[in-house]
């Protein structure tokens, strides 16, 4: 008498196959909403962050140069204000807005340009002096503030950044 | 015989992938909260040096009109923005009733936006759309030498949405050049 061996395969049955696999996409479909915030949320930090490091890049080189300028003057040319001052080599520098742009001129060279960028444009730039004009009795005061406005969809997508400074020297 | 998973073993394996993968997502949100609140550093920090700027500014005002070096720099609280007139000193922007204590914001110390340019100063207007409140003074405190004084800027960030305060300090300590 011979016996027979039968082997079973043991795998799953097409229910549970079909059960768990409904499991795993429900619970696929409630992480995706977190999953694209998350990503968005960076996305928006991204922006913000390039804003801030822009902004705080050229108020630390006004900083510098205006430390130690002399004679800082508000002065309208075409129609819009420009701040402008003799730099540490006696050198006309001008800052002004245009556009979304901020231009530098220095001299007689082609001006530099601070553009926005795909997540950030530069919204106001303003400039306050005090003394309005140079006085060599009395420290001048300059005040810079620049506003900033990512893309973002939120309200608080604005920042300002403002700064003052007392040049050292008459 | 081969044997494979269970329903309930493939259930618990799920849940256990789902909740780490929640688990992940949820410390990248909070971290993404807490670097966007910090957007808020540099500006603080600015504000703050501008206090003591304009603090500064005083002394080279003396310095210039032949004054005392510390003349309008008592010791004291102050409300300084970009409007002082630096030949008056600290004095004519005394305040005893600003504070920028986190727990008891005064909104005599707040700062607010010029409508026309935009600069924060204490007689800006206020706008509710901002997304912050921020408040300063400036403290002058006599150093142990007559000749020095020490400058301490504060500024408050409160946060309007969620009601999170940081604070932002920036010091000096001015010497009599003399």
């Amino acid at each position: 008498m011979t016996s027979k061996i039968v082997q079973r395969k043991k795998g799953f049955t097409l229910v549970e196959v079909m059960v768990s696999g409904a499991l795993l996409a429900l619970l696929s479909i409630s992480m995706t909403g977190p999953f694209i915030g998350a990503v968005r949320f960076q996305r928006d930090i991204r922006s913000v962050d390039e804003m801030v490091d822009n902004i705080q890049m050229i108020l630390n080189v006004l900083d510098k140069e205006l430390r130690t300028s002399s004679n800082p003057e508000i002065v309208t040319i075409n129609g819009t204000q420009r701040l402008q001052f003799m730099n540490q080599e006696d050198i006309l520098v001008q800052y002004y807005q245009d556009g979304s742009d901020l231009y530098k001129n220095i001299g007689n060279d082609d001006p530099i340009i601070y553009q926005g960028t795909q997540v950030f444009q530069f919204d106001q730039v303003n400039f306050d002096v005090s003394p309005e004009t140079p006085d060599p009795d009395t420290p001048s005061r300059v005040t810079v503030s620049i506003r900033g406005v990512t893309n973002l969809s939120s309200t608080d997508n604005s920042m300002i950044f403002q700064t003052t400074i007392i040049p050292r020297n008459r | 015989m081969q044997k494979g998973l269970s329903l309930v073993g493939v259930m618990i394996a799920t849940l256990i992938l789902s909740g780490a993968m929640t688990s992940l997502v949820s410390y990248q949100v909070v971290m993404n909260q807490i670097r966007f609140d910090q957007r808020y550093v540099n500006m603080g920090s600015l504000l703050a040096a501008e206090g003591v700027e304009l603090a500064r500014g005083v002394v080279t005002e003396n310095r210039y009109s032949g004054s005392q070096w510390d003349e309008g720099l008592d010791q004291g609280r102050y409300r300084v923005d970009y409007t002082l007139d630096l030949s008056d000193g600290l004095q004519s922007v005394n305040t005893t009733t600003c504070s920028v204590n986190p727990d008891e914001l005064n909104d005599s110390c707040r700062l607010k936006r010029n409508s026309s340019n935009q600069i924060y100063s204490h007689t800006g207007t206020d706008t509710e759309d901002e997304a912050v409140e921020i408040y300063r003074f400036v403290e002058v405190i006599d150093g142990s030498e007559d000749n020095e004084k020490r400058v301490v800027s504060t500024v408050v960030i409160r946060n309007r949405r969620t009601d999170k305060k940081a604070v932002y300090k920036a010091a000096v300590i001015l010497y009599s050049t003399s």
